[in-house]
């Protein structure tokens, strides 16, 4: 029973590939595998807390001042995101720079306060931030492996051409990002169509 | 327990209770991170400073001068300087600010730079990080070249597609050198204005370049280090006089040259030498002199002989005449940033 609430996450509801939320970090710093990773790992924390927070307040959060109630909490844990990398993670804090702000406006945190959190208890709601963080990490990083590797010809910062070879230099630039986000969606809609998840 | 319902006393007591619980987290998270954030940041610096400068023992975070909104880090090796960091940041930069470390030995070259903070795009303006770019600004003499993309008719090759990067990075180095310059290493402001070679009279400009009515010396420009006098008919230009130097076989060897607007070498002076008597001494002979005169740059190769170019030396004195074509040389790239520019 609450197995289902990660896996939800990870495949059946993909934040990313099936609910398309969040796309603005899902564009913009998936340049490199690595980017994608930390901005997923940062992205899951918040979600994580965030959920956690506002189930427990559900009830102590008048309906009609929800959302506001809900970006305290969400600013909060973005604000501590950025100072735990700051303080621990430098270079990864340089790589994703202006968008840890932003994670506050990221559509799947909102999203699963409203759609999820708000109904559901703390253990539940703690399993479907993990999930769904866990979806939105994998979906990113796969992303950016794609286009780091055909973009700059290197996985993981590991570079396996030489340093001034040719690379497809779009796939490191904004437009090839809807390009490798698209052919995802609609190869995981195939996918979903064959084995029927 | 039931829900809480919507009413006003209910909305600001639940916003106000949710902001004060969030407020004692995140303040308690800052002051955990305070400290670490301040180090890490200071590690980095160092780390940097490390990185563009020789092996140093003192601490030159704590040995700072401020000059021109910039900080310059002191970095000695048992109290003998062994070099200055300097953080210099352009605005310039295609996505906002690109932030640099640049290190520099005592006699101005540039030992190594560390790019710190940039937003560029990567694959082409991150490029800037890429030591195939930055070596073309490290261990030599940058009074002999002009800090600019070669777009803007100086001597760096821009990264293909980056040229504002490019600029942005120049401009943060030109910027960063002419501080040093100025205020830590005084002694290329000592060449310029070494009185032994001033040029206080216009005779000698007049001795080299064809008639002008307007007094050059009223507004020297100084590029790449050398003085530049703007020679004007009737407000026309007619021609640069351009001072120059070059180590000769026992001190500097100072010229004055006279270009006209198409690049073409009007005249040769010799301002100041000390070669050897009847040797090196020799380069102030009309003979020598001629050969550059009414010569273009591009058209000949302002090399002596010896290193495959077109000026004969003087016989036994070819250190003399190599510096002598050094020495045109650097004009002739002064006059070419001063026509770029106009």
């Amino acid at each position: 029973m609450y197995l289902k609430y990660l896996t939800n996450g990870i495949i059946k509801q993909n934040p990313t590939f099936v609910l398309v939320l969040g796309v603005c970090p899902t564009l913009a710093i998936t340049t490199s595998a690595i980017n994608g990773v930390g901005m997923g790992i940062a992205t899951s924390f918040v979600l994580i807390f965030s959920n956690f927070f506002i189930s427990l307040l559900k009830k102590l959060i008048p309906d009609r001042v929800r959302i506001p109630a809900f970006i305290l909490i969400i600013a909060t844990f973005v604000t501590i995101v950025d100072l735990i990398m700051r303080a621990y993670s430098p270079g990864l804090y340089n790589a994703l720079g202006i968008f840890i702000p932003l994670i506050v406006v990221n559509c799947i945190i909102l999203g699963r306060a409203e759609i999820f959190a708000k109904k559901n208890n703390v253990f539940a709601s703690v399993l479907d931030g993990l999930g769904m963080g866990i979806g939105f990490t994998l979906a990113i990083t796969l992303i950016g492996c794609i286009r780091e590797i055909l973009g700059n010809g290197s996985i993981f910062d590991i570079s396996f051409v030489p340093e001034d070879a040719k690379t497809i230099l779009i796939f490191i630039l904004p437009p090839a990002a809807f390009i490798t986000f698209g052919y995802l969606i609609a190869l995981m809609n195939i996918l979903k169509k064959k084995y029927k998840l | 327990m039931q829900k809480l319902r919507s009413t006003l006393k209910n909305m600001v007591l639940s916003l106000t209770l949710i902001a004060i619980l969030m407020s004692v987290i995140l303040g308690f998270v800052y002051i955990k991170t305070k400290n670490k954030i301040e180090k890490v940041q200071q590690e980095k610096d160092l780390a940097a400073i490390k990185f563009v400068l020789p092996p140093f023992n003192n601490d030159p975070l704590t040995d700072t001068l401020n000059r021109d909104n910039m900080i310059f880090y002191q970095a000695k090796n048992d109290e003998s300087p062994v070099g200055c960091a300097v953080k210099v940041t352009s605005l310039k930069g295609y996505n906002g600010k690109i932030t640099l470390i640049i290190g520099f030995l005592n006699d101005g070259t540039i030992n190594n730079i560390s790019v710190q903070e940039h937003k560029e795009t990567p694959g082409l303006g991150a490029n800037i990080k890429n030591s195939k770019f930055i070596n073309q600004f490290t261990n030599f003499d940058l009074s002999n070249i002009n800090i600019s993309v070669n777009k803007d008719g100086g001597d760096i090759n821009a990264i293909t597609g980056a040229t504002i990067s490019s600029r942005a990075f120049c401009d943060a180095v030109q910027t960063a050198y002419s501080s040093f310059m100025k205020n830590i290493c005084k002694k290329e402001v000592d060449n310029i204005c070494s009185d032994s070679c001033k040029i206080t009279n216009v005779s000698a400009i007049k001795s080299i370049l064809p008639e002008f009515n307007n007094n050059p010396l009223n507004s020297p420009v100084i590029i790449n280090g050398l003085e530049v006098f703007c020679c004007k008919k009737n407000g026309e230009i007619i021609g640069y006089a351009i001072k120059s130097y070059s180590k000769g076989y026992n001190s500097n060897i100072w010229i004055l040259a006279g270009f006209l607007p198409d690049g073409t070498i009007n005249k040769i002076m010799v301002l100041k030498q000390e070669e050897t008597q009847g040797l090196g001494s020799e380069l102030t002979s009309e003979n020598f002199l001629k050969q550059f005169t009414k010569q273009h740059p591009d058209k000949f190769n302002i090399k002596v002989k010896y290193d495959g170019g077109d000026i004969d030396a003087l016989s036994g004195a070819t250190i003399s005449s190599r510096a002598f074509c050094d020495a045109v040389q650097k004009a002739y790239k002064a006059f070419k940033s001063i026509n770029n520019k106009n």
